[in-house]
């Protein structure tokens, strides 16, 4: 039995553990985060019962941490048994349950189960719209939400009208510095581009950029990914003086955060390296596609399928120079990490076996083409449709 | 079900994406003047279109293409680097890639185009 004196220091001590594994989670130490979370369901079990909301809430914060460490069956138990104790506790229509199926949706997202994950975010829309009303922020955010899982499922019509209701309840309530908004206008912007409106994308974009700048700093990783998007619109357009500055600009301050050897500054080569082709900087281009392949190789390691992207271009751009040895050296080294990480049965490796083929091929190597064509041909059909 | 063009000269390749593609109704031809006929003819949903093509380039077939239909879906594909890539954005191409083409990438990107 806790005596009220003990259960008010309990009470101290679980705010203060709850609050340092936001704080952990916020600083991306999430090893910490996950022990101190485990320690916080312990206490909360221990001095307010298994069945309290406390107990939930600490739950919850654990799932969440296990989501983003890529532990998804734990996170997603963690979280059903959250949603079962709110559920008991207040009645189904409580907001905070709206919150647990939320996040609950949020994990079968990341496991790819977005038919399940469906049913819970209306659920959780519904219960915001009847307790908090059709234009509270919350709302807006659960809009959001679902947007999100229609455009991962390429739902893109349903996914831009819940967007744009999203974005109208923002600024509806004058929040015009909610990074939400920021990312609704960002994740618009991105079905205005697979359709091709371009010019639709870029002002979203740009807004986007506005708000994330002026609620995180102009150093914050997510101003880079938002000036990458607006710099993909303008290699898009054919606007490649543009594009490259910003390149440059997102390897500034992705270097600042995550220093010089992370595999976002590998991509951010990469795309200036295609830029530096396009404009037929050639020189340049193979030395920042080497760069993308060697900070990747250093931090993924000597065999993982990222690398085989930047040999490909590094390649592709050898053999549209005519400089036949190194395109073979380069693709070749690409379809060995294919071969290591896959297996040699895999239709990647048929592809990467069939482009070297098509390259003997033009360049009148016919024994060499018949080679790796019928390697690649003896990848049964299973193993592509199967893919 | 959509309606898919597929324009390569390289036989096996043509005949492996085929392979990929079953299911859809499938077009294919190996050169840049009878892809322009082809879509004429079958108005398909997306194009994957090689660039270095016999008779007429992937380029001005694209260009062709996009006069009959601004809206057609292009997707071309390419050994040659984004030089010719670049061209074929400005020809009106929706998306470039880069052979040897990854297949969850192409599965991605044709996912996407069906669904607009």
């Amino acid at each position: 039995m806790v005596s009220k004196n003990q259960e008010k220091a309990f009470d101290v001590l679980w705010d203060n553990t709850t609050y340092k594994i936001i704080n952990y989670y916020r600083e991306g130490k999430y090893n910490e985060a996950a022990e101190l979370a485990k320690l916080s369901i312990d206490i909360a079990k221990k001095v307010y019962g298994t069945d309290s909301t406390k107990v939930a809430i600490s739950m919850n914060n654990l799932s969440l941490i296990y989501d983003i460490q890529g532990k998804f069956a734990e996170a997603e138990s963690l979280s059903t048994n959250a949603l079962e104790i709110w559920e008991n506790k207040l009645g189904p229509d409580d907001p905070d349950v709206a919150t647990s199926l939320n996040n609950l949706a949020g994990i079968y997202v990341s496991r790819g189960k977005y038919k399940e994950a469906e049913p819970l975010y209306k659920r959780s829309l519904e219960i915001k719209q009847k307790s908090l009303g059709q234009n509270h922020l919350e709302t807006a955010t659960s809009y959001n939400n679902l947007a999100d899982l229609y455009r991962l499922e390429k739902r893109f019509n349903e996914a831009e009208s819940l967007y744009r209701k999203a974005i109208e309840i923002f600024e509806h309530n004058k929040d015009h510095k909610n990074p939400n908004i920021g990312s609704a206008l960002n994740n618009l912007a991105e079905i205005h581009k697979i359709k091709g409106q371009y010019d639709e994308a870029l002002k979203l974009y740009k807004r986007a950029f506005e708000i994330w700048r002026s609620s995180y700093g102009p150093d914050h990783p997510d101003i880079a990914t938002a000036i990458n998007n607006i710099a993909g619109i303008y290699y898009l357009e054919g606007n490649y003086v543009e594009a490259e500055k910003l390149y440059k600009e997102v390897l500034k301050i992705d270097e600042k955060s995550y220093g010089k050897n992370h595999h976002y500054n590998a991509m951010t080569y990469n795309n200036i390296a295609l830029v530096k082709e396009g404009i037929g900087q050639y020189d340049d281009a193979e030395r920042y596609f080497k760069e993308a392949f060697q900070i990747s190789q250093n931090t993924l390691g000597e065999f993982h399928p990222s690398l085989v992207t930047f040999l490909n271009n590094l390649a592709g751009l050898y053999r549209a120079r005519e400089r036949y040895e190194e395109a073979e050296f380069y693709f070749k080294k690409g379809l060995v990490i294919l071969e290591k990480v896959f297996g040699s049965n895999n239709p990647d490796v048929a592809m990467a076996m069939l482009n070297l083929a098509e390259m003997y091929e033009s360049q009148g190597r016919t024994e060499d083409a018949k080679r790796f064509c019928d390697s690649a041909k003896s990848i049964c059909k299973k193993d592509i449709k199967g893919s | 079900m959509s309606k898919i063009l597929i324009v390569e000269d390289y036989k096996d390749l043509s005949e492996f994406y085929q392979e990929f593609l079953e299911g859809d109704t499938l077009f294919t031809t190996s050169d840049g003047e009878s892809a322009v006929a082809l879509y004429k003819e079958h108005k398909p949903d997306i194009v994957l279109m090689d660039l270095k093509l016999p008779k007429k380039s992937g380029i001005d077939a694209t260009k062709e293409i996009i006069q009959i239909d601004p809206k057609a879906k292009i997707i071309a594909i390419t050994a040659y680097g984004s030089t010719i890539g670049s061209k074929a954005l400005e020809a009106g191409a929706k998306e470039v890639l880069r052979k040897p083409v990854r297949f969850n990438e192409l599965k991605e990107i044709i996912a996407k185009y069906k669904s607009i």
